[in-house]
């Protein structure tokens, strides 16, 4: 009995110690090679398919430099209207934009819902695509995201998405999380079942039909009895998906748009993002449409539980160093540079200097689920954090001294 | 006023000087005078007092100036006081309870001088130079103070007189004599050179005791040199500028409750003396040497004798069948407790030893006859027990947060350790090269936090007991024999270094990495044990097992291959991904954009 008990002991405390890391790693693997596997048989869509698209892009206090070249980069596509909704505040794009063969429209309502739902009401295109006014287009965008449309099933199509010019640590890691999404989690999700979980805001082409039957559903949504500012782009995707269309990401459409370069302003934004995920996706979860879709649950699912079970590493990691477990540290360390590295190969094969920054990438993935964890516990929060816009007593207003009192039913 | 005072005190001390029967004038003190003798032989003071049965010589400059006769029986100093004069022995002018001794003072044979409460303090001068210095000196005569203050008084009226005074006085007593000292405080006295004068002294053959008193600032506070029968009770030696207390071939000596402290050698000194003396109660502290050192002794017995701070313990030197009970040391700067010299054989019983990092707690030296240490505990030494002697044992002892707990070094043969338990430290127990017939028997060692147990002497054994926590529980650097030992909550269980040969029978090793490692031409017998580690047998050597001996399968290699294999597929995968996109387009962009890989 003693043996039986002292046998016990030990494979308690071996498995213990060594095991529920190395279990939960491999599991955590699986999960990715189960996106990954798909991802890597991805190919975008290619025929000669095209119909007429139109741009809309809500505008609001950018970069002067930046605007314009993203003008430009639209204008170089083939595309039948360019509509900036502009910022009646913004006198600066305004400005701009008149250099421009576009069309401009300026709105005193505050919040980019309103703004996008007028841009693509003054359309008139079977094909509207919403676009941040920061990003900047390759020469063919247009071209490759009608593609896929030749399906009449889809709804919506993404782009691939990098970081314009990126310099410094952040936006380095920026353009590292942008390709792990494109070509795994997006890549995954248009093979498995061309539903894309979140068409990204900075390019994203809809039928327009779809637009306007949705449009009254995305600008009143709530969430437990708050209206909703951001989360524009989850949320047209979630409509578009709910009413049985497709979303696709057709890889070959590129475009670039800025990103912060500092800590606060970048973790403001992924504080944004991870509220309106959370909001998204639990709505999505228990919604039945999603059952048309597993592999969309499963990568929903996933995203949330691995908030959680990634903690665990350096949980583990602050474990052996206080055990002074030298052997286990450097292990673990290895295994982090390593095996983070395996997953980001489609970015280090690009750019491989970005190995160095491995290490950076597994701390700021570990901030970032922290953060994901604070955005659960203040998922009701509606914040624009890096814009002066805010949701007060159920409305959008402008947070903000000019133009006093503006504002507008969201 | 003043006039009539001193017309009263000289016709007072005229009629004194008729009742006591001051005899003759000042003779000359012819060649054969007894005094004048008594005077050459001592050392030719200034000034000295001969005190007889039934005469009192004042002898000066070798001449008696004068003869008085003293009362019959016991003499008081305070007769001599009243007697003798001013620069001799005197009251003091402003307090009549304080003699002040100018005189050599020199007891007779069948004299007996008391000094009491009637003269409760006693200021001996040290004099300008030896010769004016003072003492007090007899043989077959008895010396008796009580309730006093005796002290040195330097010649510019220092007290007590400084320990350079060439005639800083001192008390000595000589053969069969007796000096008792009861109730009083002895200080400032002893002077350099002969060790008779080096304080309070009992010289050959003499006796007495010393009961409640204090002797601080001596010298040497107390010296017994060939005394007979001396009590010490209840003393309290302090800050002699060297040993506290010195018994050197003292017989029938009888100690209890002694303590020696601050003093700036030993604290108490042994030196020969009889056979199976007892000394109980003795107290060391912070002395600039040993506590308490006893030299050739046969037979010694120290009963719970307490050191605490002292420079080095308790230290034992060519004692043959010598028992030291529960002793206590604390904080010794070298040595808690040792034993030292040809022939020695010391028991220690249940030692109580703290240390505060440094020093040893046990040192066994080579030479010893033998030696053993049995209960107690040994804590926060470098080394908690040294044996570097033959035919030791070492028994149930705890030792903790020693950074070594048993060194076993030298040539040190026969050596048992038995029952001990190893708590804490960087090593639980080493054996050197140099040592044989080293026995470990129901050892436990918890918690070192480098090695357990690291042996390079030939045939060591280790019968029972249990090693855990440490980063490598054994280390072999020489053959041995390993038998009922369980090792665990260590990262390697045994090491057996290049070439060592060694048996293991109804081991069971629980390790979280290492199991048992056998460097290259290293061989282990394991017989009806159990190894249990994610890397059970490693290493160039071999392990041949024997009768029911279970190794435990390695399951952390399967999760690296599985790692491996995700790491491979992850490659692979990409591999997949380029080949199927070789021929996507780089993007046509505006040349402003850099990022379009």
């Amino acid at each position: 009995m003693s043996e039986l008990l002292d046998n016990a002991l030990y494979d308690l405390r071996y498995y213990l110690v060594y095991l529920p890391l190395g279990v939960l790693g491999l599991v955590r693997w699986a999960c990715w090679l189960v996106r990954r596997v798909p991802a890597a048989l991805y190919r975008q869509v290619k025929n000669d398919f095209r119909l007429p698209l139109s741009i809309v892009v809500p505008v609001y206090q950018e970069d002067p430099e930046i605007f314009a070249r993203a003008i430009e980069s639209w204008l170089a596509n083939d595309v039948e209207e360019v509509v900036l909704v502009i910022d009646v505040t913004d006198r600066k794009c305004q400005e701009i934009a008149a250099r421009y063969p576009v069309t401009v429209v300026v709105t005193d309502v505050p919040g980019k819902r309103d703004a996008l739902r007028r841009g693509w009401e003054a359309c008139t295109t079977d094909l509207v695509a919403l676009v941040d006014s920061d990003t900047i287009w390759a020469e063919d965008v247009a071209a490759e995201v009608c593609k896929p449309f030749a399906d009449p099933r889809v709804g919506g199509v993404g782009t691939r998405q990098n970081v314009y010019n990126p310099q410094g640590f952040l936006q380095r890691v920026n353009d590292m999380f942008l390709d792990y999404r494109y070509f795994d989690e997006n890549a995954a999700q248009t093979v498995m079942g061309q539903a894309v979980s979140c068409l990204s805001g900075r390019t994203a082409v809809y039928r327009r039909e779809l637009l306007l039957e949705i449009s009254d559903d995305f600008m009143q949504e709530s969430f437990m009895g708050v209206p909703c500012m951001s989360g524009d782009d989850k949320r047209l995707t979630t409509l578009i998906l709910e009413r049985g269309h497709r979303t696709y990401m057709q890889r070959s459409a590129r475009v670039w748009s800025t990103f912060p370069g500092t800590l606060r302003i970048f973790l403001k934004q992924r504080l944004r993002w991870a509220r309106n995920t959370w909001r998204s996706d639990l709505r999505a979860l228990s919604r039945p449409w999603i059952r048309r879709h597993p592999f969309l649950a499963f990568t929903m699912a996933d995203k949330g539980v691995s908030s959680f079970t990634l903690l665990l590493s350096p949980v583990y990691m602050t474990y052996a160093i206080v055990r002074e477990d030298w052997f286990f540290v450097s292990c673990l360390a290895a295994w982090w540079w390593i095996s983070r590295a395996m997953k980001i190969l489609p970015h280090l094969v690009r750019k491989p200097s970005s190995f160095l920054l491995v290490p950076g990438f597994v701390l700021v993935s570990f901030a970032m689920a922290v953060v994901k964890i604070c955005a659960l516990l203040t998922i009701r929060r509606q914040r624009w954090l890096t814009r002066e816009v805010g949701v007060v007593g159920g409305v959008a207003v402008r947070t903000s001294a000019e133009p006093a009192g503006s504002e507008v039913g969201a | 006023m003043t006039h009539l005072r001193r017309v009263t005190a000289a016709a007072a001390a005229l009629a004194a000087a008729l009742a006591s029967g001051v005899l003759a004038a000042p003779s000359a003190g012819a060649a054969g005078d007894p005094d004048v003798a008594a005077w050459q032989r001592s050392g030719r003071p200034d000034r000295l007092v001969v005190v007889r049965p039934h005469a009192v010589g004042l002898v000066e400059k070798g001449k008696v100036v004068r003869r008085l006769v003293p009362p019959g029986g016991v003499m008081p100093l305070s007769w001599l006081a009243t007697r003798t004069g001013k620069q001799w022995v005197a009251y003091d002018a402003h307090d009549r309870s304080t003699v002040r001794i100018g005189a050599a003072v020199l007891l007779a044979p069948d004299t007996i001088v008391r000094v009491d409460e009637r003269t409760r303090t006693v200021l001996m001068s040290a004099g300008r130079s030896a010769a004016s210095g003072t003492w007090i000196k007899g043989s077959r005569a008895a010396l008796d103070i009580q309730g006093v203050t005796l002290s040195s008084v330097g010649a510019d009226g220092t007290r007590p007189a400084p320990a350079d005074a060439p005639g800083r006085p001192y008390v000595a007593m000589g053969t069969k004599g007796r000096l008792d000292i009861r109730d009083s405080t002895v200080e400032g006295l002893g002077r350099g050179g002969d060790t008779a004068r080096s304080g309070v002294t009992w010289g050959r053959l003499s006796t007495g005791s010393v009961t409640g008193s204090t002797f601080d600032g001596n010298l040497t506070g107390i010296r017994l040199a060939g005394s007979s029968g001396v009590t010490l009770k209840d003393v309290s030696v302090t800050r002699s500028a060297q040993d506290g207390v010195v018994l050197k071939d003292d017989a029938l000596t009888t100690v209890s409750g002694l303590t020696a402290q601050s003093n700036g050698r030993r604290g108490v000194s042994l030196d020969g003396g009889p056979d199976s003396r007892t000394l109980t109660g003795v107290v060391t502290r912070g002395n600039g040497g040993a506590g308490l050192r006893a030299v050739a002794q046969r037979g010694l017995r120290l009963e719970s004798p307490a050191s605490q701070g002292d420079r080095s313990g308790i230290e034992l030197v060519r004692c043959a069948r010598c028992t030291v009970q529960e002793p206590t040391v604390q904080g010794p700067e070298r040595n808690a407790l040792r034993v030292d010299g040809a022939g020695s054989h010391v028991t220690v019983r249940r030692p109580v030893l703290s240390g505060d990092g440094r020093g040893t707690g046990v040192r066994l030296e080579p030479g010893i006859e033998g030696a053993r240490v049995t209960g107690g505990s040994v804590g926060g030494f470098s080394h908690g027990v040294v044996v570097r002697g033959s035919h030791t044992r070492v028994m149930g002892v705890s030792l903790a947060g020693n950074r070594t707990g048993v060194a076993v070094g030298g040539r040190a043969g026969d050596v048992e350790l038995k029952g001990l338990l190893v708590v804490g430290g960087h090593t639980g127990v080493t054996a050197a090269r140099g040592t044989h017939g080293v026995v470990l028997s129901g050892i436990r060692i918890n918690g070192a936090t480098s090695k357990g147990l690291v042996s390079a002497s030939p045939g060591l054994r280790a019968v029972g007991g249990a090693v855990s926590g440490a980063t490598t529980s054994v280390v072999l650097r020489a053959e041995a024999e390993l038998k009922g030992l369980a090792i665990d909550e260590t990262h390697r269980g045994v090491h057996l270094s290049e070439s060592v040969r060694a048996t293991g029978r109804d081991l069971d090793v629980l390790a979280d990495r290492r199991g048992i490692q056998t460097d290259r031409g290293a061989r282990l017998d394991l017989t009806d044990s159990r190894v249990r580690a994610p890397r059970a047998l490693t290493g160039d050597g071999q392990v041949e097992r024997h009768g029911q001996t279970e190794i435990s399968l390695p399951p952390v290699p399967w999760l690296g291959v599985a790692a491996l294999g995700a790491l491979l597929l992850a490659v692979l995968l990409q591999t997949v991904h380029q080949v199927r996109h070789r021929r996507t387009p780089r993007p046509k962009v505006a040349a402003h954009v850099r990022n379009t890989v």
